[in-house]
């Protein structure tokens, strides 16, 4: 085969690529081989090296950023838990709210239903209170207004023979 | 009953013994002391010390000129001198009620609202005798807020019998 390219190269340019003089060949492929051995024994080893490398640090990451996930993740939860506290409180305080609001409607309902109640039994016991003082008033009125008009019959009716008979009856009933 | 009244009353009682005439003083006295207690310028006067002791006397003299006996007249004159004209009445009371202990008898002081005859003090003293079981000394009080009727007092013991209680009863039952 070496004499065959002698040859092709002894023909001169054929407008193949074919170089001129086989050595060429020769030293090129040799040339190719010990590039081709450093490039195998140093070179691969680095580029391996930083690949993994890369490849460990890509990894790294993913797992970083996994783990930033997670936690992105723990934290939406629990900021979700906490919010959904949140709301379950709000809404808890709101209905207590409503209910307290309620519960004083009711009460304050109440009280004012007691307080018309007092007044309205106040004012029918001041209303008998009232009519008794004043129809006490007016017995007292009458019995004062009888009595006086009886002491004075008595008084005007009681002549020196009504004494007497008064005296008498007085010490008949002593004896008696 | 302070003992300066009573010291009176034992005074004049000695007095109306000597008299001979315990009731009949007794029985003025009594009267007088009710007029003084019931006549507030006559008790301020004859009490009343700036006014000179004759003239104090003189009045009641006056005023008991015949009317009253003249042991009467000395005692009630005694009482004016010594400036105890005020408590005339409560010396009369006492002198009564000493009268009739002496006699084993007991007070009988009633109002009325107009004078009592003898007889009538007599049936009165002898109803009121048997009623309490002891005999009785009447003083008659002429009280006109009486109205009508009688009220007796004996110690603690009283007899109403007056036209003013009963009309003050009706005014309550009223």
């Amino acid at each position: 085969m070496f004499a065959f390219a002698n040859l092709l190269a002894a023909e001169g340019p054929n407008g193949r690529f074919i170089p001129s003089d086989p050595w060429e060949l020769f030293w090129a492929a040799l040339a190719f081989l010990v590039i081709f051995f450093f490039f195998v024994t140093k070179g691969l080893p680095l580029i391996k090296e930083a690949l993994n490398k890369a490849q460990s640090d890509a990894v790294a990451e993913a797992s970083a950023a996994d783990q930033a996930m997670a936690d992105a993740k723990a934290k939406i939860a629990a900021a979700s838990a906490e919010l959904g506290d949140a709301n379950a409180q709000s809404e808890q305080i709101v209905a207590e709210a409503r209910e307290a609001a309620q519960q004083l409607r009711v009460d304050s309902a109440n009280r004012t239903q007691q307080l018309v109640n007092d007044m309205w039994a106040k004012a029918q016991n001041d209303v008998v209170g009232m009519k008794t003082q004043a129809s006490a008033d007016m017995q007292a009125e009458v019995a004062a207004q009888a009595v006086g008009a009886a002491e004075e019959v008595v008084k005007s009716s009681l002549d020196s023979s009504g004494q007497n008979d008064l005296i008498e009856s007085y010490i008949s009933g002593l004896r008696n | 009953m302070s003992d300066r009244v009573q010291g009176y009353a034992d005074a004049m009682f000695a007095v109306a013994t000597a008299e001979g005439d315990v009731r009949g003083i007794s029985d003025e006295l009594f009267a007088v002391g009710r007029a003084v207690d019931t006549n507030d310028d006559l008790r301020s006067t004859i009490s009343d010390a700036r006014i000179p002791a004759e003239r104090r006397i003189q009045i009641m003299d006056d005023l008991l000129d015949g009317k009253a006996r003249q042991a009467t007249t000395g005692l009630v004159s005694m009482v004016v001198a010594a400036g105890r004209g005020a408590d005339l009445g409560k010396i009369a009371s006492a002198l009564a009620e000493k009268a009739a202990q002496s006699q084993g008898k007991q007070v009988a002081t009633v109002r009325s609202a107009v004078a009592l005859s003898d007889d009538q003090r007599n049936r009165l003293a002898d109803a009121l005798r048997a009623k309490l079981g002891t005999d009785v000394d009447v003083n008659v009080i002429q009280d006109p807020s009486v109205v009508g009727g009688l009220v007796t007092t004996v110690g603690d013991t009283v007899i109403d019998g007056s036209v003013r209680t009963r009309l003050s009863r009706l005014r309550e039952s009223l």
